[in-house]
């Protein structure tokens, strides 16, 4: 059973990369898209 | 001579070549020191990863897998790669925005005072030249390994290829050799996995004949590996060796000079983000694919005197001449690699941070440097002559101190509006002895020490908890000036040249790839070993 839950958690690390990667950037480019917005 | 001989030295009289002509375009300090800050995803990625993979990747760790325990190390790396994502994004990308030369100019910068250039110098030269001397001692070893030649020839005709180009041409030949290395053993890795595997019935039967094999390490396919094998007594001990470990690299991969410190040679922020993430793929993806090479000798050629020379033994003896060359290569590749990165880190300290240089102009700073750094290059190879890059206590300081040191004023310079310059200071100096005091207490055998500072009391830990309390109390006693403020406030505004739309949708579908890279390697693992070892196969 170990075995099954490391290979998530190795896979996991990868991908929770990944949104953390996205989401972050997705945040700030919203923030922008607002501030361009907001001078319009 | 034999081809592996022929092949060591092409590899390295191409370096050469390559990374003094790459010397030919340094026309400023700026190109030295970071290759003109216009280095795309590829160059940084390739730096990145070649300088955090030397010989010790090659054949300690391998060794490590080969005495069972491949599931620690890949454990490990996976929590390590991450730092390459998070990195760049909480302080990556502000010090490329800093654009300040060396990482302890940023220091200095950031908190106004040259007391924390010149401390955070110190820590750079102390422990990156201990991690240089490391570096040429495992490719002067390899060397002589491989060649056949004295020991002290080898030392010299390594010192010889990666000094040459690197006083030469800085940042620049570095970063360009960095990644002709990076590609040289990646390659090498890819093709030699199916003779490899091969040898023993192909991939799919590796499970089967290690699970069938009685000279398999013991625990070696058990989630938590061979438990001696991590200094743990059980098998929690031996996961949260794997884990702190794991988080300690993690840290290094995100706040060092040598990682983090690329990022100053980026074209952009998006670019830290991208090399980031292939940086991260390395780490799991192509390690993994390493690690299974190293445990697949084990149906090959068990019980092996020196673990270490697991690759080394299957270049000579299981694929053919030309592939075996290839990856012995490789090996030097990744140790030439990282001395190289550790000797440009190291010699623009020495100019830049510790001494109080008054240049004339741009060229007498450019031929300074050059000089330095030759100069740095010779002590290092008389260093390594003396045979202190085998001295025990050198390994403790050539690893994880500087993460310990930085990572709290480092991080804390960008998250934090209350770290103040004497905070920061103090807060550098408290995690270096915080390190080493109860690493030699740990390293020297000196009881009750060695069993207590384990797990989160590792002296990284330790080193971090008193980088963090006296970051406080500094801060307190002298609390943050308007000047530091400032100069924070600036840093967290991003670049007009930043904000450009499609620059973003190309850093998230890096972070997508990561995603599916993600489950495929836990799609692998599962079909490949947990399920069938589980009996649901």
């Amino acid at each position: 059973m170990g075995e099954i839950i490391l290979s998530i958690v190795i896979g996991g690390c990868l991908a929770l990369s990944g949104v953390i990667l996205i989401v972050t950037l997705d945040k700030e480019e919203k923030s922008l898209d607002k501030r361009e917005e907001d001078k319009r | 001579m034999n081809i592996f001989f022929v092949g060591v030295i092409v590899s390295i009289l191409v370096y050469m070549i390559v990374g003094v002509y790459a010397g030919r375009s340094v026309k400023d300090v700026n190109d030295y020191y970071v290759s003109g800050r216009n280095a795309p995803t590829i160059l940084i990625s390739g730096t990145l990863f070649a300088s955090m993979l030397s010989v010790n990747g090659f054949m300690g760790d391998q060794g490590w897998c080969y005495t069972g325990n491949i599931t620690s190390l890949v454990l490990l790396n996976s929590l390590c790669a991450m730092g390459y994502v998070i990195g760049p994004l909480v302080f990556g990308r502000y010090l490329r925005r800093s654009e300040c030369t060396t990482m302890p100019e940023y220091f200095g910068t950031r908190y106004n005072d040259r007391r924390n250039r010149r401390v955070a110098g110190i820590i750079t030269i102390i422990s990156l030249t201990a991690y240089l001397l490391a570096s040429i001692t495992g490719v002067g070893i390899l060397m002589q390994e491989l060649t056949g030649l004295p020991y002290a020839v080898c030392l010299f005709l390594a010192w010889v290829c990666f000094t040459a180009f690197t006083f030469y041409s800085g940042s620049k030949g570095v970063i360009l050799t960095d990644t002709m290395m990076f590609l040289v053993f990646l390659f090498a890795t890819i093709i030699a996995g199916p003779y490899i595997f091969g040898a023993q019935g192909g991939i799919g039967q590796l499970l089967t004949n290690l699970m069938n094999n009685p000279q398999a390490p013991e625990n070696i396919l058990d989630y938590y590996g061979n438990i001696p094998g991590t200094g743990a007594s059980d098998i929690f001990g031996a996961m949260m060796y794997a884990i702190t470990m794991g988080i300690v690299w993690l840290i290094t991969v995100a706040v060092s000079p040598w990682q983090a410190g690329r990022n100053l040679m980026a074209k952009s922020e998006h670019v830290t983000f991208r090399s980031g993430a292939v940086a991260c793929i390395c780490t799991v993806v192509f390690l993994l694919y390493l690690n299974l090479e190293s445990i697949t000798v084990i149906n090959l050629n068990p019980g092996m005197e020196d673990p270490q020379r697991v690759l080394i033994w299957a270049a000579f003896n299981v694929m053919p001449k030309l592939v075996g060359t290839l990856v012995l290569a490789g090996i030097m590749a990744a140790g030439l690699s990282s001395a190289s990165t550790f000797l440009s880190v190291v010699g623009f300290s020495v100019t830049n941070d510790i001494i109080d240089f008054h240049f004339k102009n741009e060229k007498e700073q450019l031929r300074t440097s050059r000089i330095i750094m030759l100069v740095v290059g010779v002590i290092a190879l008389g260093l390594a002559y003396l045979g202190l890059g085998g001295v025990r206590i050198i390994s403790w300081f050539a690893s994880t101190i500087i993460a310990a040191s930085w990572v709290v004023p480092g991080v804390g310079s960008i998250v934090s509006d209350k770290l103040s310059s004497t905070g920061a200071r103090w807060s550098m100096i408290a995690g270096f002895l915080g390190f080493m005091i109860p690493k030699c207490l740990v390293g020297f055998g000196v009881a009750p020490f060695n069993s207590i500072f384990i797990n989160f009391l590792d002296p990284f830990f330790l080193g971090l908890y008193m980088s963090l309390l006296f970051a406080v109390i500094g801060s307190k006693l002298h609390p943050v000036s308007e000047t530091e403020a400032s100069y924070r406030a600036r840093l967290l505004v991003l670049p007009e040249s930043e904000k450009v739309p499609a620059e973003y949708k190309r850093d998230k579908l890096y972070g997508y790839i990561l995603i599916v890279a993600g489950i495929l390697t836990t799609i692998f693992l599962l079909v490949g070993w947990a399920l069938p070892y589980n009996g649901f196969m």
